[in-house]
């Protein structure tokens, strides 16, 4: 089937990314609704109480003593929400004398910077910026007098590196896992440095590659914390056809891709690395090999294999260009045999296109960073033949609640999967006759 | 010192000239300024604020109560607009500003209560349904308001402490009926259904108010008198068709009582009193379930009809589910998920619903299972959801028979109650029912380090 066909060249090259997930604009879901609401809702005192806010106020005082008495108790108040939303469990200790003070000072003073909006602050906020980075080295385990010198000349370099990123620090809009990786790209010179010449890059090995593609498509450990997602696509085939793909993905392997036209499911096929099954309207599901599935199987990865996942190996192959733009290439073996080439910017790090290896392309765009991670929005694969399709994700959502049995057939729940749509969509004529799932 | 009248008389009457002129200059200035104070201060009002309400009469004559009041009428609007847009920010600051702006507006202090039930801020409805109380006691509509929303929520104590507090003198007043039905109530739900009998018998007038005949029937039923509750409620919902709950607490007993035939009739006469309504229709299908079977072919049209009617609007989905889930419906259950899987992003609560399902059905280990992929994926900012979640966990523990496990999800989930030491008490008695004294342990002492925590 020539749908499935692309189907498994664009989605198998893109939707296993390994995206986190992040909503492409389209309103945020209840929970998001409830998050917004509690900011508001949320009085300092149902967390803080006047004990808690003076302690804080005591010690925003001591680090900053320049700063207006009501911004202290506001950068408080904040500093207690986060605290609750964060680590309920030291919001207990806090008025303890042991408490960790130091380990908090970072984000106390990133808080306090928050607050002071205006021109008249500026030095006030650049000297906050300046004890945060003393901070942050100090936890380090930097000597008071080390993080002092440290501070100020690892503050002059990220001004000269980024004056962006620097403006994020003296606004304290910058969070602690930001401002670590500034911290070591700036220790490192990295964008000090002057852009590498051709021949330096030659110089970087496929592990390098790897894992700075790793480091920098991703905030911190963001990709940890994604344990399942959804991605809400619009395929444009070569021949015109626009289907709505909805692919469910879940680690380790599993994954279920539901085809959509006109609002009700076509194809499904799903899977969990081992065992595969495909079902489409009035059919009990069927079991699929592995080797007629096809590439449809790396669905079942769950991240990109470039996230230094088991069982990959690479090889770095010559470097490309296009459009001016070089580009590393690297060859992406999987455990199977199977493998692809990689093509990654030079200067962003990011996945800009896959080389098939039957011949057929695929380039990355649109590129988004959502909850801490990078991923390609829009991809145009052309197959060997020339034919072209493109694939626009819509919305991708993280953590939206998967459950294992998601991914399994069950022929008669299916089959009520199929007759329950059918229902929803109110266009079916035999809805007195479609078979409802049993208890 | 004489001086000589030529030299003085002019001096004087200069004096005097200028005076008049000062004065006459001062009150020019005062008007004037008076003027830019008033024309200044509607302008603000009537274009920067938006205030359509506001007349410069209001504003001349200082009548700042009328302003405040006009301006609040603004922000009850504006509020309900964008709570209909769904822009709930926007929303709760204006009708917090306008419950502000006038206190007295009952309307508006309802509407506001509303919004915040919907948003699930059950602490700050209650907390403004309370101070709505203190300003005007006698307005009935808020005391029915509140009452129900305390005897409700588990919050049975509080009420009684209102009722005793604020309430003493007034039990015998023109709302005296409403106020001691709501004691009965709060009795019954707190201290059993022997306090509310002795309670009831206190109170003889109350048999007799149909207005008070669920709460009554309540006693009854609690009391073994079943069907003579039964017949209570079921006169009452002959005589008060609107309210929705009776017909769902009449077939609930109904078929506890071994009347499913009844209670489907009960149901029948739901959905056809709220046609729109996706509960009814929900209490339908159970019913039918009861009465013949789930696999039965009324059952089935029934689900046909819903799906079909109701289907395409958000909640039907999740209410659906939610039913298979506490009916032990597992596959219909398990069908709703993956169907919800191409509508909404989020199937976490369906999840939920699911787990709920295989519990009743005795398969825990996979109701564990879900669980804890639900877990996984679990924000911990979302203490809305996790409340839900951990008290399921704690429940699947301990009916499998992990105490330890039952102990540490208990635990956790005082943790997402840590700001609601009232719902923490409602779930810890839940737990006592239940017999799993290790989580209710677990609860106590987590709650009294709540209220401490609350009180500082």
């Amino acid at each position: 089937m020539r749908t499935t066909v692309v189907l498994a060249i664009l989605l198998s090259a893109t939707l296993s990314r390994g995206g986190e997930a992040a909503d492409s604009g389209a309103p945020a879901n209840d929970p998001a609704v409830t998050v917004s609401l509690a900011a508001p809702a949320s009085p300092a005192a149902a967390v803080s109480g006047g004990a808690r806010i003076a302690r804080v106020t005591d010690w925003i005082r001591e680090r900053a003593p320049g700063c207006p008495p009501d911004l202290m108790v506001s950068a408080a108040q904040q500093f207690l929400e986060d605290l609750q939303e964060r680590h309920p469990d030291q919001l207990d200790r806090l008025l303890a004398e042991d408490f960790p003070v130091r380990e908090i000072e970072p984000t106390l003073l990133m808080l306090v910077a928050a607050q002071l909006k205006g021109s008249q602050w500026s030095g006030l906020r650049e000297e906050l910026a300046r004890r945060r980075v003393e901070a942050v080295l100090a936890q380090e385990g930097s000597a008071a007098a080390a993080a002092s010198a440290e501070a100020a000349g690892l503050m002059a370099k990220i001004e000269n590196m980024s004056q962006v990123q620097f403006r994020r620090l003296l606004e304290g809009r910058m969070e602690a896992d930001d401002l670590e990786l500034l911290l070591k790209k700036a220790r490192g010179g990295d964008a000090a440095r002057p852009k590498p010449t051709s021949a330096e890059t030659k110089t970087l090995t496929v592990s390098d590659i790897v894992s700075e593609f790793s480091r920098r498509n991703q905030v911190g450990s963001a990709l940890q914390r994604l344990r399942a997602y959804t991605i809400e696509a619009r395929l444009k085939t070569a021949s015109g056809n626009e289907q709505r793909l909805l692919l469910f993905k879940m680690r380790p392997d599993r994954f279920r891709l539901a085809v959509q036209v006109d609002g009700t499911t076509r194809f499904i096929v799903a899977g969990d690395g081992q065992h595969f099954w495909q079902q489409t309207p009035g059919q009990p599901p069927q079991a699929v090999t592995a080797d007629k599935i096809g590439s449809r199987r790396y669905l079942g990865e769950f991240i990109d294999p470039l996230f230094a996942e088991e069982g990959v190996s690479y090889e770095r192959l010559a470097d490309g260009s296009s459009g001016g733009q070089k580009f590393y290439r690297l060859a992406v073996r999987r455990s199977d045999g199977s493998s692809y080439v990689a093509q990654i910017d030079q200067d962003s790090f990011r996945e800009t296109g896959r080389e098939e290896s039957d011949g057929g392309s695929t380039q990355y765009s649109d590129f988004r960073q959502v909850a801490g991670v990078t991923i390609a929005f829009r991809e145009e694969a052309t197959d060997r033949e020339g034919r072209k399709g493109v694939l626009d994700l819509i919305r991708v959502t993280p953590n939206p609640g998967l459950i294992q049995d998601f991914f399994e057939p069950a022929s008669q729940a299916e089959q009520g999967f199929f007759a329950v749509e059918q229902l929803l969509a109110r266009a079916s004529p035999a809805a007195g006759d479609s078979k409802l799932p049993g208890k | 010192m004489n001086w000589p009248q030529s030299m003085t008389t002019p001096a004087r009457s200069s004096r005097r000239f200028d005076t008049r002129r000062i004065l006459k200059a001062a009150g020019v200035g005062l008007v004037l300024l008076y003027g830019m104070f008033v024309s200044t201060g509607y302008i603000w009002l009537r274009y920067a604020l938006k205030n359509d309400r506001v007349s410069l009469s209001d504003v001349a004559f200082f009548r700042l109560r009328e302003v405040r009041r006009g301006m609040a009428a603004e922000q009850f609007a504006a509020g309900k607009s964008a709570w209909d847009a769904g822009k709930y920010q926007a929303a709760y600051l204006a009708f917090i500003s306008g419950v502000r702006n006038d206190p007295d507006n009952v309307a508006g202090r309802l509407m506001t209560a509303d919004f915040l039930g919907v948003a699930s801020a059950g602490n700050l409805e209650i907390s403004l349904l309370e101070d709505g109380l203190r300003r005007a006691p006698d307005d009935r509509q808020l005391i029915e308001r509140t009452f129900a929303l305390l005897t409700t929520t588990g919050r049975d104590r509080r009420a009684l402490d209102l009722l005793h507090r604020q309430y003493a003198s007034r039990l015998t007043g023109p709302n005296g009926p409403l106020l001691r039905t709501s004691e009965v109530l709060a009795t019954l739900n707190e201290d059993g259904a022997a306090a509310a009998k002795g309670l009831l018998e206190k109170y003889p007038d109350l048999k007799d108010r149909s207005e008070s005949a669920p709460v009554v029937a309540r006693v009854l039923w609690e009391t073994r008198d079943r069907l003579a509750a039964i017949d209570l409620l079921a006169a009452y919902v002959q005589s008060h068709p609107s309210g929705y709950a009776a017909y769902a607490q009449l077939a609930d007993w109904q078929v506890a009582a071994g009347m499913a035939d009844d209670a489907v009739q009960v149901a029948q006469r739901a959905c056809a009193q709220f046609p729109q309504d996706v509960a009814p229709r929900g209490l339908l299908i159970q019913m039918l379930a009861a009465s013949q079977t789930f696999e039965s072919s009324a059952c089935q049209r029934a689900i046909e009809s819903y799906l079909k009617d109701l289907g395409g609007r958000p909640e039907a989905l999740t209410m659906l589910a939610s039913l298979a889930g506490r009916q032990g419906w597992v596959t219909l259950a398990r069908t709703l998920y993956a169907v919800a899987g191409s509508r909404q992003p989020n199937l976490a609560v369906l999840a939920l619903a699911y787990s709920d399902a295989l519990v009743r059905v005795s398969q825990l280990s996979d109701a564990q299972r879900v669980l804890t992929e639900v877990e996984a994926q679990t924000d911990d900012a979302n203490a809305a959801f996790l409340r839900l979640l951990r008290q399921r966990q704690v429940e699947v523990a301990a009916a499998r028979g992990d105490r330890d496990g039952a102990r540490e999800y208990a635990r956790r989930l005082a943790s997402a109650f840590r700001s609601d030491p009232e719902g923490m008490e409602t779930l810890r008695r839940r737990f006592l029912r239940e017999g799993i004294a290790e989580a209710a342990a677990e609860l106590t002492s987590a709650s009294a380090a709540a209220k401490v925590a609350a009180s500082n």
